[in-house]
């Protein structure tokens, strides 16, 4: 073996044909790295952004693979070594360990490029540069290696044939196919259920990095990954039985029987809670929205009822799941209604004596019948929460949403946006959280993962997170996120709700100090959020779903809270955001003209276009409504400059908050102040 | 001229699948991309998922056919053989140029039916053609440069993938050719620097070619 | 010992050895024959190179084997070459210089031990393979067309080597070139499609041919009676050799072992 090991390594170093596409990915590699640092990435932005370099390795190692290994068939010395047992076999994996520290240098360059990133940024934040490793290796080495193997399964194979299997391996095995084929589905599969299979690189170029989970690596990425690694090794070994002998052939049996089990568990990812943010029909971006399509809200109504006690043992592996007992303030109603997100399937539950109670389950509500009463109910359950992830890697459960039994049946979307439920009263939660990782909540910890304490709801987070202090404000959020968060002065932030309660009117309170801040993942600003959102504000802690937190900003989306979120008005209230936020300035020019926006009454957002059926005219209708957009931002300007900044703050808000509204908004707008 | 078109037949006869490819590509692959595209309800999404497909698979599927070509008179072992039938004096750029120009004819039903069918895809074609032509002329020089079509194709895959995966950074995205993100006329293409490119690359590969080679 | 028991290899639809049985002490055999009747297909299956579809056959522990068609990695010296194969038959690391260098003596390539493969000729390719096979002192030397590709002077050296092994291993070269099976070989195995057509010496294949082969003068061609074999037309003498059972108009002629090859050949067609 050593005298093969060395001939393979003087083949490989003495011949540039293969030495020199290394240096020229390496190279590649190096180039990329430095130019992306030179940019303004987040850590996070930075490792997304540097893993596609990946495919490179795929291509690389899966041509030098085929080179290496086929350059003795093509010279005619192959069948002098048949003759020789274990010769050929021993000369093959000669040619893989020759690779593997290419692959495992090329790997190191690129976590190099993320420790750069790291120390540069001044982090100090441990447990990224371990997820930063672990990502390396899933996303660069194995797919790398499992090129590699391809490479010498193909080692008999004529070059044309060679290389057009590794130039289809490539793409099946990058992002392209996702780019393309996500969205689409095939007699109602979904193309990516095959697609899958071969995705070993890191997920979509379209992937907007969220900073709490960092990039993908669930159990079922590695087991696909290491699938293919087992697979192909299998193949080699089976291909070189002969010569290998028995030990090989057992070899192969074994490598198979893995690579099964390793398939059969990537097979079952669909139990799993995964962060799948591309297009696809179960992915975050498009599942809830159609299953909202598909489901209108039913009966809402508050409980009669409130709990006094929650219990709640979560475990986060692949998918949530809960063991909620509930103790309630009254035991003598026959039946009690929950509000319970439709994503977790309710296996059980039992009363405290343990005996089964009947429940319904009707899209988010939860009913449960106690024909004798009952004080305390366990409700076991399990499932996904669509963007509010709850996995091994990491937690992603605001207080706001209803992934244990909250009492009523609530309003958890409306007008296409998640809404947040508040206002409940107090209680008592004892909550233990089993996952590897550190988990973080407002209410005070009693062990690790354990908290005990009263109040309105429980949040939970945990992932790339961390707790920090600034201007005696304890902050929640990622350390390696996009926006560092600088010290979010929350007593100007109530100052400056003051000032314009006085302006709009608005009769709420934001109280901000004392409480604990926690910046939700970017997964919620992107993904279905309405203003419900943006800003939640409960006793003890507040979560802002926002990507720049400024004062502004904050009592803008809480200003925007508690209006409608009708599609008819949403360009009205973006542009009412944007003047609070930013500020639209005047314009002393022209009014605008009337008529050039009458597409916007037509159509009042730009998903209203989707209606139009043909397709040239759709084209000339974006280009209209684009150019109508800006002219109503004029409009708006001018009625800044004829009426005064706050009177038309007033107006607008006055005139938002109305859920009957009289004209639309291109015509309030243009004849602002005018009687209906 | 008829000689080199019975040359590029007998080539694809043996490598069929590699002359197929670029074929399947574009009249089965796009239209189920387009396709997917309108089934999602959108426009605008069938017309973005048709640009990432062009710009990811056509280029470098027409590279395909060269490489076929290329690499039974740069690596093959009859290699010696067709070039002594050939004195020594045969040069593969214009068997080369007859396959871009190939292409380009393969597409245009494509084209034509997509533009029926769907809308004016003209400055796509026009941006495919140079994109198509300076890549052919990259690896023809590189293959004929290193001796190796091994070299030359893994130097035009990097930069492909490089385009495909970084195209939409904002500090790549100046040294992207491919555009899969954009629309031609959204994405400045310099049409005269890359036809000039790959004229001269396929200039300085000929003149290379043709040279004897000394030890 | 090489014991070659009904051996049949088929590829396909079609059977290339047909029951071949053979055995072959020591001794230098050549296994002759035309192209296409299994020579090359019988050598690989005793170097293990195929598994027959039926038999069996018993080498000894140590084959050298020179495949028809030998070629290494260019980037390594012949040394290096030499070497690995040294390895690859478990020659102890403090053996293996010794015996490369001998290997390399015999077929006069010691002072190219330095050189890269690629920078070799053809024919001192073919020498290094036949020095390969040689290494760590076969009990059994298989040779597929061995003097392929060598000059005359190199043809002549590879007689010297085999001579030397002889009253060593049994060595078995295979060839469809009747001169190099007289000079070099003690024994003849025929072989025709796919089937043993007979075993002996060189003189059994000429007692063979005896009586039938004429020198008969060209113009007295239109004389000659059917049927016969033209064996070849020899200008300068102006007679053709042929090949007959039946008397023909001409000398008797004395035979060779090419006649005796051709008569059995041709007596299967």
């Amino acid at each position: 073996m050593i005298g093969s090991i060395r001939v393979s390594n003087r083949v490989f170093y003495r011949g540039l044909s293969l030495v020199l596409p290394y240096g020229l990915v390496l190279a590649v590699t190096l180039m990329s790295l430095i130019r992306l640092t030179q940019g303004v990435l987040s850590p996070v932005d930075y490792l997304t952004d540097s893993l596609k370099l990946g495919e490179f390795g795929v291509l690389y190692f899966a041509l030098a693979g085929y080179e290496l290994t086929s350059m003795l068939r093509k010279l005619g010395g192959q069948e002098c070594l048949s003759a020789i047992p274990g010769a050929q076999c021993g000369l093959l994996f000669s040619h893989i360990l020759t690779l593997l520290p290419l692959l495992a240098a090329w790997s190191a360059v690129i976590f190099g490029g993320q420790a750069i990133c790291y120390f540069r940024q001044g982090l100090d934040y441990p447990p990224y540069l371990l997820h930063c490793l672990l990502a390396v290796i899933l996303y660069c080495l194995l797919p790398g290696l499992d090129g590699l193997l391809l490479g010498a399964c193909l080692e008999q194979v004529g070059r044309p044939a060679a290389y057009g299997t590794i130039m289809l391996a490539i793409l099946l095995s990058s992002s392209v196919c996702d780019e393309l084929f996500a969205g689409g589905s095939l007699f109602g599969v979904s193309p990516m259920a095959v697609f899958d299979w071969f995705y070993l690189t890191v997920p979509n170029g379209n992937w907007t990095a969220d900073a709490s989970y960092g990039v993908p690596m669930e159990l079922c990425r590695w087991c696909l990954a290491v699938f293919w690694c087992l697979v192909l090794t299998a193949v080699l070994l089976w291909q070189y039985r002969r010569d290998g002998g028995r030990a090989v052939s057992i070899a192969a049996a074994v490598l198979l029987a893995a690579a099964l089990l390793c398939a059969a568990r990537f097979a079952l990812r669909g139990e799993d809670d995964l962060l799948l943010k591309d297009s696809r029909p179960g992915g975050i971006l498009s599942s809830e929205y159609q299953y909202r399509a598909d489901h209108p809200t039913g009966d809402l109504g508050a409980a009669d009822f409130s709990v006094e006690e929650y219990d709640l043992k979560l475990t986060a592996k692949g998918a949530l799941k809960v063991s909620a007992t509930v103790k309630l303030s009254r035991d003598d109603l026959r039946e009690y209604r929950f509000t319970l997100y439709h994503g977790y399937e309710v296996l059980s539950v039992t009363d405290e004596r343990g005996e089964a109670l009947s429940f319904t389950r009707d899209g988010d509500f939860l009913d449960i019948s106690a024909p004798d009463g009952a004080k305390t109910f366990t409700v076991h359950y399990n499932g996904k929460g669509w963007k509010y992830i709850a996995n091994a890697q990491a937690i992603t459960l605001p207080g706001y949403f209803p992934y244990y039994p909250m009492p009523g049946h609530l309003a958890l979307w409306a007008d296409g946006s998640a809404q947040s439920v508040t206002g409940l009263p107090p209680a008592r939660f004892r909550v233990e959280a089993a996952t590897p990782q550190t988990v973080f909540s407002n209410l005070p910890k009693t062990g690790r993962n354990q908290f005990e304490g009263v109040a309105e709801t429980a949040t939970l987070y945990a992932g790339l997170i961390d707790e920090t202090e600034r201007g005696g404000v304890s902050y929640i959020c990622s350390p390696v996120g996009r926006e560092q968060v600088e010290s979010i002065d929350l007593e100007r932030t109530e100052r400056l709700w003051q000032e314009w309660c006085e302006t709009t009117g608005e009769t709420r309170t934001l109280d901000l100090v004392g409480k604990k801040v926690f910046i939700q993942p970017d997964t919620i600003s992107n993904c279905g959020k309405g203003d419900s959102e943006s800003v939640v504000v409960f006793d003890d802690h507040i979560l802002l779903a926002n990507m720049n937190s400024t004062p502004e900003t904050i009592c803008a989306y809480y200003l925007l809270k508690s209006l409608p979120s009708d599609a008819e008005r949403g360009l009205l209230r973006d542009v009412f955001r944007q003047d609070l936020v930013v500020g639209i300035g005047n314009w002393s020019g022209e009014k605008p003209d009337y008529d050039a926006l009458q597409i916007l009454r037509e159509y009042p957002s730009m998903n209203a276009l989707n209606e139009i059926g043909d397709e040239e005219q759709w084209f000339a209708a974006v280009e209209q409504y684009t150019s109508a957009s800006e002219q109503f931002h004029t409009l708006y300007a001018w009625q800044c400059s004829q009426l005064g900044r706050d009177t038309v703050l007033r107006e607008v808000y006055q005139y938002l908050k109305d859920s009957t509204p009289c004209q639309d908004q291109v015509t309030f707008l243009y004849d602002l102040g005018g009687a209906c | 001229m008829i000689c080199s078109l019975q040359l590029i037949r007998l080539t694809f006869r043996r490598t069929l699948p590699l002359f197929l490819a670029p074929i399947v590509s574009a009249y089965l692959v796009l239209p189920l991309i387009a396709a997917a595209g309108l089934a999602s309800g959108s426009w605008e999404t069938a017309l973005e998922n048709l640009t990432y497909g062009e710009q990811a698979i056509l280029p470098v599927g027409g590279l395909l056919w060269a490489f076929a070509y290329l690499q039974v008179w740069v690596d093959s072992d009859g290699e010696e053989t067709m070039r002594a039938c050939r004195r020594g004096k045969h040069v593969c750029a214009a068997e080369l140029l007859m396959l871009n120009i190939g292409f380009a004819v393969m597409l245009l039903p494509a084209l034509v039916a997509g533009t029926l069918f769907f809308r004016p895809l003209w400055t796509e074609y026009a941006r495919l053609i140079p994109q198509g032509f300076f890549f052919t002329g990259l690896f023809y020089l590189a293959a004929i440069l290193l001796r190796s079509v091994t070299m030359g194709g893994m130097l035009v895959l990097v930069y492909h993938l490089f385009c495909v995966f970084f195209c939409r950074n904002v500090e790549m995205r100046g040294y992207c050719l491919i555009r899969p993100d954009a629309l031609a006329n959204e994405a400045a293409f310099p049409y005269i620097p890359i036809l000039l490119s790959g004229a001269a690359m396929y200039l300085l590969g000929a003149w290379r070619e043709s040279r004897p080679v000394r030890q | 010992m090489l014991e070659v028991s009904h051996v049949e290899m088929r590829f396909g639809q079609k059977k290339v050895l047909r029951g071949v049985t053979l055995t072959l002490r020591q001794g230098v055999y050549g296994l002759l024959g035309p192209n296409g009747s299994g020579k090359t297909t019988l050598m690989r299956c005793i170097a293990g190179v195929y598994h027959p579809a039926a038999g069996t056959i018993r080498t000894p522990e140590r084959i050298g084997y020179l495949p028809q068609r030998f070629g290494m990695f260019k980037q390594l010296t012949v040394y290096e070459t030499m070497a690995y194969f040294a390895a690859l038959k478990q020659i102890p690391a403090r053996a293996q210089r010794n015996e490369i260098m001998e290997c390399l003596e015999q077929v006069h390539l010691a002072d190219r031990a330095k050189d890269r493969m690629g920078a070799l000729s053809g024919g001192m390719v073919r020498r290094v393979g036949i020095a390969q096979a040689l290494l760590g002192h076969p009990e059994l030397i298989l040779a597929d067309e061995p003097t392929a590709g060598l000059d005359p002077e190199e043809r002549l050296r590879f007689k010297n080597v085999i001579s030397n092994l002889r009253g060593g291993p049994t060595v078995v070269l295979s060839t469809h070139i009747v001169e190099d099976v007289e000079s070099n070989c003690d024994h003849i195995v025929l072989l025709y499609g796919g089937t043993v057509l007979t075993e002996g010496t060189a003189d059994d294949l000429r007692a063979r041919a005896a009586g039938k082969v004429y020198s008969v003068p060209a113009d007295k061609r239109c004389l000659l009676q059917q049927p016969y074999h033209l064996l070849r037309e020899e200008a300068e003498t102006g007679t053709l050799r042929v090949l007959s059972n039946l008397p023909q108009p001409g000398n008797l002629a004395a035979p060779t072992v090419e006649d005796g090859y051709m008569l059995y050949i041709r007596g299967r067609t």
